[in-house]
């Protein structure tokens, strides 16, 4: 019989998951700049 | 049985500590609100991500690397610092470390570990966000190494600073209490705010234009930490010798620690002044007040001034009117436009009151509120009654200052009637604008503090009142004066028999 989780089990897995999306916010403000360099100069 | 053991008891107290904090930072107050996990963090650093982003594209060409790193660093840190303060340095978390925390059989070395990464963490991990997009870019100007360069100082700086800050903070907690801890808080929050708008718009002149075009020139630039981090980036990327601005760098680093240590020596005695009693304004009496409301205009008047929600999120809302003030005085005003800034210097008080007026609600001693409640009167009406006439003295006292301000400028005909004009103008709206309080005055929680809405009714009236004001001024002198004064007895009237004006709904 497949075990009913605690939710209060892992107090971190919320927070991974806000840590993540923090990550993907990174993700997007990296992309945006890189793509603003290579269209404006050409490249490096 | 091994199994069904909680893992919590597994973690180590610095573990828990931190999960507890950033589960509390991050996701504490959606989840007081009742909805699911959905963080504030994260759309307030795209957002300001974004702000950096913009900035640092409109500069990374035609700019010299060190202006280019030393602007950038600038806005980020004070981005930084003004979302920041609130956050992590913050009065609620302080509370609750004294209720919770310290009872608690943790080590003083554990909760202090804890407490220094927790700040670190989340001033890090929010400043990251805003110097990605600079240090991507400081690559086409200045090289490739920039790109982890300018990261480096920037989150080392960004970490002195608020460091600094925080052993200030402590040190006004021990010695003057908390209530000094928020003006002083509200104070810089007010200069991070107008010194981000005017240092944006002055430093985008100075990095294209040089150094001379920013007041104060070389001098005052080249005494900013900004300005020694970008020269130690220099340094670490081209190996140009940074002098002096490397030590002070270093020194200011280090400066939080040594602080930091002495502080911690100093014993708590939070000196608590003796209270003092409010009166009742004179000028009150110009409106015709009865005993209630002079009751409701002392209380109203005294939470105004004391309370420590209030002051912390209105204070800081001035910063951008006095910058726009400010960058007006330095751009040289000519003498054909005097009129005009006058007439929008006096009536910036009533354009921003919306934005003020929506913060009333809250108050960090919210359930003192039932002093208005046990009331004969309807607690709303008492409430809107009471803060229409605080912010009536306050704006009568304010346009004084302003009319003594302008004398020495235009002399007494024209200061009148710029003075007379605003204070009618605001007489005859203040009723009709305290009709948007929905609440109670200081009935309200701050932590559930709803955002203001910055477009509709205030941004109209924000536009309107600058424009009815200049009209004013291109009146003739008599006929202006005269229209003035019969504005400020309709408002006088409008004020005095705003009771049933004060019930209707906005």
């Amino acid at each position: 019989m497949k075990k009913k989780r605690d939710p209060g089990s892992d107090p971190g897995s919320a927070l991974r998951r806000e840590l993540w999306s923090i990550l993907f916010m990174y993700a997007a403000l990296t992309v945006l700049p890189l793509l603003t360099g290579f269209a404006c100069s050409g490249g490096l | 049985m091994r199994e069904t053991e909680p893992k919590a008891t597994t973690l180590g107290p610095v573990r828990a500590l931190l999960i507890a904090w950033l589960t509390q930072d991050l996701l504490g107050k959606a989840r007081r609100s009742g909805k699911r996990a959905v963080s504030s963090l994260t759309p307030t650093l795209f957002s300001q991500g974004f702000l950096t982003f913009v900035f640092a594209a409109l500069t990374y060409q035609d700019v010299k690397t060190t202006a280019f790193v030393a602007g950038n660093i600038a806005f980020a840190i004070a981005l930084s610092l003004t979302a920041m303060l609130g956050e992590v340095l913050g009065e609620d978390q302080r509370k609750a470390d004294q209720d919770f925390v310290l009872t608690s059989p943790i080590s003083a070395w554990a909760f202090h570990l804890a407490k220094a990464i927790h700040s670190l963490l989340l001033l890090l991990l929010f400043h990251l966000g805003l110097v990605l997009a600079p240090a991507i870019l400081g690559m086409w100007n200045g090289g490739f190494s920039y790109v982890w360069a300018i990261p480096l100082v920037s989150l080392l700086l960004v970490g002195g600073l608020a460091g600094l800050l925080a052993t200030l903070m402590e040190l006004l907690q021990k010695t003057r209490g908390p209530s000094a801890v928020a003006s002083l808080m509200s104070l810089i929050q007010t200069l991070l705010v107008s010194g981000l708008f005017l240092g944006s718009l002055l430093g985008l002149r100075a990095m294209f234009q040089g150094v001379s075009a920013f007041p104060g020139g070389a001098v005052l630039l080249h005494a900013l930490p900004p300005y020694w981090a970008a020269r130690v980036a220099d340094w670490l990327v081209q190996g140009r010798a940074p002098g002096v601005f490397a030590w002070l760098f270093l020194g200011l680093l280090l400066l939080p620690v040594v602080c930091g240590a002495i502080v911690s020596k100093i014993p708590a005695q939070p000196k608590i002044g003796r209270p003092r009693r409010e009166r009742i304004p004179p000028v009150a009496s110009l409106f015709g007040t009865s005993r209630a409301d002079q009751g409701m205009l002392r209380f109203t008047l005294t939470m105004l001034a004391r309370d420590r929600a209030f002051r912390l999120r209105a204070i800081p809302l001035l910063g951008l009117p006095v910058a726009v003030v400010l960058l007006a005085l330095h751009s040289g005003v000519s003498e054909k436009e005097i009129p005009f800034f006058f007439a929008l210097v006096h009536n910036l008080p009533l354009a921003w009151l919306p934005f003020l007026l929506h913060f009333v609600p809250y108050a960090t001693d919210f359930e003192g509120a039932w002093l208005t409640k046990i009331g004969p009167q309807d607690p709303l009406l008492a409430g809107r009654r009471g803060v229409l006439l605080s912010f009536a003295v306050l704006m009568l006292r304010l346009q004084v200052l302003l009319f003594l301000l302008d004398l020495g400028f235009r002399g007494w005909g024209p200061s009148l009637l710029s003075s007379l004009q605003s204070l009618g103008l605001a007489l005859v709206l203040l009723p009709i604008l305290v009709t948007a309080l929905e609440e109670v005055p200081f009935s309200l929680d701050p932590a559930d503090l709803k955002p203001p809405e910055m477009g509709g009714g205030p941004m109209l009236l924000a536009i309107l009142v600058p424009v009815v004001s200049m009209g004013f001024e291109l009146l003739p002198l008599f006929w202006g004066v005269l229209l003035s004064v019969l504005l400020l007895g309709l408002g006088r009237a409008f004020v005095a028999r705003s009771f049933h004006l004060c019930a209707e709904a906005p």
